[in-house]
């Protein structure tokens, strides 16, 4: 028997009667349980979505990290601009329980292209600096990056917290500047596609430049002379192919900030190329092309005229007149 | 004093003077040195933001 069991029976000896009982104090209803946090996008926290104000609440950390981590990735192949956009779609806004993408239709619409426009002003504005720097602006340019960098130290020193969005556009710029810078980019030869088809040695050139676009020095008609005929290919960027005869040997030199190299089915790409290559010595008769080709960014294609003809399939060894030194 | 800014400013302003250098023929940046120097501005301002904690309300 309980003690309520106990003042509940009146028959009892010695019972006390139920109305002399103090009401017994119920203990405070325990709050509910916190349900599970939910990602939701800052509408107090946003540059423009609150994608990473949201996510920076949910971890609790500082927002900027995910805002430079979605900045980085766009150059990665445009996967932060993705992520950014996915987010946007399905994560719920603060206060309400529906992602955008739960939205109507007209406000998907909306919020998509939105998010489309603004990407692309982004990549637009990276590729306007790519362009800028190509064509000379580089120094104002990364004087721009250090007035951005200096301003966000003296903010800081001054413990002003609200110039840390500086960071982002400071880094946007600076990273196609160092691409320019690392690549060597130069576009002073001009912007387009170009096709040399020099007929004979006088109309050839000792060398072809462009900054950017697609380059095509054709060499199969040229009877070179004996001995050795230089050739110099600058590219900023781009793709430059040079097609020679099958009748001669060829030492390339070719340095690449960025991208690819065949030079008669010898491949290579990567960054800060410097590549070399040397026609086998051979009788002084057979006529050198001595090729040395400078590229910021893009590929460098050397073919041999036979090949041409042979289904793109590189004569490279017996009597192709070449090794790699 | 914000740490985040005074440490990413620094770090985006030594970055802005390595590029300099290279755009007034100085010195000749290449990947091998331009890819780390990006990823270290961008790595301290991730490193002194994840330092520093949440925003304060």
């Amino acid at each position: 028997m309980t003690s309520h069991d106990f003042h509940a029976d009146p028959t009892r000896p010695g019972a006390i009667p139920a109305s002399s009982v103090p009401p017994r104090r119920q203990p405070p209803p325990a709050p509910p349980p916190p349900g599970p946090r939910r990602l939701t996008r800052s509408r107090e926290d946003r540059i423009l979505a609150g994608v990473s104000g949201g996510l920076g609440r949910y971890f609790d950390v500082d927002p900027i990290l995910f805002r430079l981590a979605f900045a980085v990735l766009v150059f990665a192949g445009g996967a932060g601009a993705v992520a950014y956009l996915a987010a946007w779609l399905f994560v719920p806004e603060e206060g309400s329980r529906t992602p955008a993408a739960g939205g109507s239709v007209g406000q998907v619409l909306l919020r998509a292209t939105l998010a489309v426009v603004v990407i692309t002003v982004a990549v637009l504005a990276a590729f306007g600096v790519f362009i800028g720097a190509a064509f000379g602006g580089g120094p104002v340019i990364a004087g721009v990056v250090i007035a951005a960098g200096l301003a966000m130290l003296v903010a800081g020193l001054l413990g002003v917290r609200r110039a840390r969005w500086l960071a982002l556009p400071a880094l946007v710029v600076a990273i196609p500047l160092a691409v320019v810078a690392a690549a060597d980019v130069d576009v002073d030869g001009g912007i387009g596609d170009r096709e040399y088809h020099p007929a004979s040695v006088t109309e050839l050139r000792d060398g072809y430049d462009l900054g950017m676009g697609e380059l095509i020095v054709d060499l199969r008609d040229v009877a070179l002379p004996q001995g050795r005929t230089p050739l110099d290919i600058e590219l900023g960027a781009g793709s430059a192919l040079v097609l020679v005869p099958a009748d001669v040997c060829v030492d390339a030199r070719a340095r690449i900030g960025v991208g690819h190299a065949d030079v008669l089915g010898r491949e290579s790409d990567g960054v800060d190329l410097e590549l070399e290559w040397a026609g086998r010595p051979a009788d002084a008769s057979v006529p050198r092309l001595a090729l040395d080709a400078e590229i910021g960014a893009g590929e460098l294609k050397v073919r041999r005229a036979s090949a041409l003809f042979a289904g793109d399939i590189e004569p490279f060894g017996g009597d192709s007149c070449g090794a790699v030194s | 004093m914000d740490r985040v800014s005074v440490a990413g400013g620094a770090a985006i302003a030594l970055l802005g003077a390595l590029l300099l250098l290279d755009q007034t023929d100085v010195l000749e940046l290449r990947f091998a040195w331009a890819a780390p120097a990006v990823l270290a501005a961008v790595g301290v301002v991730l490193l002194a933001a994840g330092l520093d904690g949440p925003r304060k309300r």
